[in-house]
């Protein structure tokens, strides 16, 4: 880091224009997501633990606390998501000869199809 | 001010280094993989698996139980999970760096990286377990 010079500024700049705000949330997303893999690590962990396990471990997952965590976890997966999606046309454009695809196009092709796809074989996978 | 749009995922300044490119492209990789494939494993976690009577959760998990102790399915896992807790870990860092840590950049690191490949392990461990 040396050579570099960084403004200090406030911690909380981020409160000081809705645009900052807007990025904070987005990378706050990442918090949620990265304790959201480690109790889906957990559920795996007690798959292996065997039927009893996985059953306790399923009951303790239809209790309200455990409930509320994850709507707060699904709220945090499906905003990383759009706002990832949402940034395919900024961070990847695709030009198609000297065309380049619209951004909604690109959207759908390379972002929310395959989400969608992806999400409906995996929940097909579990209720069918 | 430059924080609002000019500190994103890549941080700070210029490519700078060589391995800039190979980095990048696993930082996005792994948000793609958390965009695709985590907000479906919430909903079955959270709302499939213990949702409904005694005999829909003992079938739904039976159906779970199957499907991830089927070897492709546990080295997608893996993946899935390895990329997805590296992108979280990077933009944690890259967070704490943004709200007054930046000059612990360097420090960061090791508990940041650390904590997605201990966790990763853990996940790889269990996966090789079931």
């Amino acid at each position: 880091m040396s050579g570099q010079y960084h403004r200090p500024h406030r911690w909380a700049w981020w409160t000081e224009r809705p645009g900052y705000m807007r990025f904070m949330v987005r990378e706050l997303t990442s918090v949620f997501m990265a304790g959201y893999l480690v109790v889906f690590v957990m559920t795996l962990a007690s798959v292996g633990g065997g039927e009893a396990a996985f059953a306790e471990w399923i009951a303790a997952l239809g209790t309200p606390a455990w409930m509320a965590a994850h709507v707060v976890a699904l709220i945090a997966a499906v905003w990383h998501a759009v706002t990832f999606f949402g940034a395919v046309p900024q961070a990847m454009p695709v030009f198609l000869g000297e065309r380049r695809l619209p951004g909604p196009v690109a959207q759908i092709v390379m972002g929310y199809g395959p989400w969608l796809t992806v999400s409906a074989v995996i929940v097909w996978w579990v209720v069918r | 001010m430059s924080a609002g749009g000019g500190s994103g995922p890549g941080g700070g300044g210029p490519a700078r280094r060589s391995g800039e490119a190979f980095w990048w492209a696993l930082f996005s990789g792994g948000g793609v993989m958390a965009a695709l494939f985590v907000p479906a494993f919430v909903v079955v976690t959270g709302f499939l698996l213990p949702a409904g009577d005694a005999a829909v959760v003992a079938e739904r998990a039976a159906a779970f139980a199957q499907a991830v102790g089927w070897w492709p399915v546990k080295v997608a896992l893996l993946g899935v999970i390895t990329l997805s807790l590296f992108h979280c870990m990077h933009r944690i860092r890259h967070l704490l760096m943004d709200v007054g840590l930046r000059r612990y950049a360097g420090a960061l690191k090791l508990p940041c990286y650390g904590a997605a490949l201990a966790a990763s392990l853990w996940a790889a461990w269990v996966l090789w377990g079931i």
